[in-house]
C-alpha cells in the first residue's frame, strides 16, 4: 500500500462501514461476544492457575513421628535423615507440647483440658518444606519409606495437601477445554458475519470498483479498504469487551482489597501482569478474524 | 500505436471476429463503423482488457497486449461509453479526480488537472454538481475528462454520441477531435453517427461480417 493512498484506504474503510450500518453492528457485536467470553476464561484460567501456584507454594509436608519415638537421639536421626533429602529446603521440628498448643489455639481450650505434660497423646512431628512444589508427593513418599530402612519404624503417618492442587489443576483444564469449545464456536460465527458484511460492501461498491478497474486500479488498490474495514470491525470488536473485562477486572481487584468483601479471601492475579497478555491476544484475534472474514469474501465475491 | 494481427474471436462457437489484421498510427483518429452485432464493441473490448480469450496478437505501443498486466494497459488507453459509467454519489470533480487516485497520485496534482481538464471540456463551475444534474452531453464530458486525466496514449470511444441528441453528439466529436490535435492522442471511435464524422478528416474502418475493411 503506498503511503500516498493510505488516507483513502482507510477513509473508504470507515465510510463502508458507516455505510453498512446493521451489518457492521452486528459483526462488531459477534464478535465482541466471542472475544468477550474469551476474556472471560482467559482471566478465570488465569487466576485459577495462579491461586493453585500460590496453593502449592504454601503446600508443607507434616511427618507425624511414632509415639515411641520420644529420645532426642532418635528425633534428630530421623531429621537428619529427612534433611538430607536433596529436594527438601527446610525441615522444623514441632515437640508435641507446641503441637498441643497449636492444638488448644485452633479448637479452643476446652478441647485440649486434661492433655498437658505426660497425658498429652499427640505425638512429635516436623514441618518439612520442599524446594520444588511439584516434588511434594516424591518426598512425601521417600519419607514415609524411611519406615523401612529404620528400626524401628520412625513414622506414624505423612500428610499434605493432596489432591487440592491437583484439583484445582483439574478445574483449570475444564475451564480451559469449555472456553476453547465456546470460543471456537462464536469466532466462526463472527468470522462468517463479517465475511458477510465484506460482500455486502462489494455489491455495493460493485459499479465503483468496476470503474477504478477501468481506469487502471491495481488488484491491490481494490482490495485495501475491504481488509481495513474487516480489521477495523475486528479491532473495535476486540476493544469493547477489553474495555469492560479490564475494568471490571480492576474493580474486582479493588474488592478484594475491602476485608469485608468475599473476595477478600481470593488473591487476584494483579491487573498489570494480566493486561497485556490479555489486550495483546483479544486485539490480535480480533484484527485476525477481521482479515480472515474479509479474505473469504474477497476471494469469493471481489474478481479482480 | 495500435496494432492487430490475425484476431478472431467465437462466443460459444459462433465466430465473431474472423482474422482481424489492422493497425492505429500514434496520433492517428479512426472511426470504426459497422451495423449493429457486427463485432466493433468486442474488437473495443478485446483492446481494454475486458475480453482475455481471443486469438491472434494484439500490441499496443509496441508491446504485446497479452504481455502489460491489465491494469498497466488501461494506464495507456483510456475508454469511455454510451452510458457515460459515471458513479451517481460522486461530483464532477470526484469523479473525475478518482482516475488520478486509483493510480497513487497526489491530491495537489489531481486538483490542478482536474481543475484545468473541466474547464477544456467546458464544465468549469459545475465540479460540485452531481451526475443526475447535468445532461447527456455534459455527463460525457465529464466521462471524457476523466479518461483523459491520467494522460493515456490512447482514447478508445465505444459509442460516445449514441445517448446523445446530434447538437451534442456533434460537439462531444468536435471535443474529441481537439483533444487528438492538440494532445495527440490516438482516438479509435466506434461510432453509427455517419452524417457527424462525413466532416472529419479522418479514416473510417468498417467491420462487416466479422472482418475489418477500409
Amino acid at each position: 500500500m503506498k503511503i500516498s493512498t493510505t488516507g483513502r484506504h482507510l477513509r473508504e474503510g470507515f465510510r463502508s462501514m458507516v455505510r453498512n450500518g446493521w451489518m457492521t453492528f452486528a459483526s462488531l457485536s459477534s464478535i465482541g461476544i466471542s472475544l468477550f467470553i474469551l476474556g472471560v476464561f482467559v482471566l478465570l484460567t488465569t487466576n485459577v492457575n495462579y491461586i493453585a501456584e500460590h496453593v502449592e507454594s504454601q503446600v508443607e509436608i507434616r511427618v507425624y513421628l511414632s509415639l515411641e519415638i520420644d529420645e532426642q537421639s532418635e528425633i534428630n536421626r530421623v531429621q537428619n535423615q529427612i534433611g538430607m533429602m536433596p529436594e527438601v529446603h527446610k525441615i522444623t521440628f514441632i515437640h508435641k507440647d507446641e503441637g498441643l498448643k497449636i492444638l488448644e489455639k485452633t479448637l479452643g481450650e476446652d478441647w485440649v483440658e486434661g492433655f498437658q505434660g505426660d497425658a498429652n497423646p499427640l505425638p512429635h512431628s516436623f514441618t518439612v518444606e520442599v524446594k520444588n512444589p511439584e516434588e511434594i508427593a516424591t518426598v512425601a513418599r521417600n519419607i514415609e519409606a524411611l519406615n523401612d530402612i529404620m528400626q524401628p519404624a520412625p513414622i506414624d503417618d505423612v500428610e499434605y495437601g493432596e489432591g487440592t492442587v491437583e484439583d484445582l489443576f483439574a478445574f483449570s483444564n475444564l475451564v480451559n477445554r469449555v472456553g476453547f469449545v465456546l470460543v471456537v464456536g462464536l469466532a466462526i460465527t463472527a468470522l462468517f458475519l463479517i465475511a458477510n458484511t465484506i460482500r455486502l460492501t462489494i455489491m455495493a461498491r460493485r459499479r465503483e470498483i468496476a470503474i477504478m478497474k477501468l481506469v487502471g486500479a491495481t488488484n491491490g488498490f481494490i482490495r485495501w479498504p475491504f481488509f481495513i474495514e474487516g480489521a477495523c470491525i475486528g479491532l473495535i470488536g476486540a476493544a469493547i469487551p477489553l474495555g469492560v473485562l479490564l475494568y471490571g477486572y480492576h474493580r474486582l481487584i479493588e474488592s478484594s482489597k475491602s476485608r469485608l468483601s468475599f473476595m477478600s479471601m481470593i488473591q487476584l492475579k494483579p491487573l498489570d501482569e494480566v493486561a497485556i497478555p490479555l489486550i495483546g491476544l483479544l486485539m490480535g484475534l480480533g484484527v485476525a478474524i477481521g482479515v480472515l472474514g474479509t479474505l473469504m469474501s474477497v476471494r469469493k465475491h471481489l474478481k479482480v | 500505436m495500435i496494432q492487430m494481427k490475425h484476431v478472431e474471436k467465437s462466443y460459444r462457437g459462433i465466430p465473431v471476429l474472423k482474422d482481424v489484421s489492422f493497425s492505429v498510427d500514434p496520433g492517428e483518429l479512426v472511426f470504426l463503423k459497422g451495423s449493429s452485432g457486427s463485432g466493433k464493441s468486442t474488437l473495443l473490448k478485446i483492446l481494454y482488457r475486458d475480453i482475455e480469450d481471443y486469438g491472434g496478437e494484439v500490441r499496443l505501443n509496441g508491446q504485446a497486449l497479452r504481455s502489460l498486466p491489465r491494469y498497466e494497459s488501461r494506464r495507456i488507453t483510456a475508454t469511455i461509453f454510451q452510458s457515460f459509467e459515471l458513479l451517481d454519489r460522486k461530483t464532477v470533480y470526484e469523479n473525475v479526480a478518482l482516475a488520478g487516485e486509483v493510480i497513487g497520485r497526489s491530491e495537489r496534482e489531481i486538483r490542478q488537472e482536474t481543475m484545468s481538464l473541466l474547464e477544456r471540456v467546458g464544465l468549469a463551475g459545475k465540479e460540485d454538481r452531481f451526475p443526475h444534474e447535468l445532461s447527456g452531453g455534459e455527463q460525457q464530458r465529464v466521462a471524457i475528462a476523466r479518461a483523459l486525466l491520467n494522460k493515456p496514449l490512447v482514447l478508445l470511444a465505444d459509442e460516445p454520441t449514441g445517448n446523445l441528441d446530434p447538437d451534442n453528439a456533434g460537439m462531444i466529436l468536435e471535443l474529441l477531435r481537439q483533444f487528438n490535435e492538440t494532445d495527440g492522442i490516438t482516438m479509435l471511435i466506434v461510432t453509427h453517427a455517419e452524417e457527424l464524422t462525413r466532416k472529419f478528416e479522418a479514416r473510417t474502418l468498417y467491420v462487416r461480417g466479422g472482418r475489418v475493411e477500409a
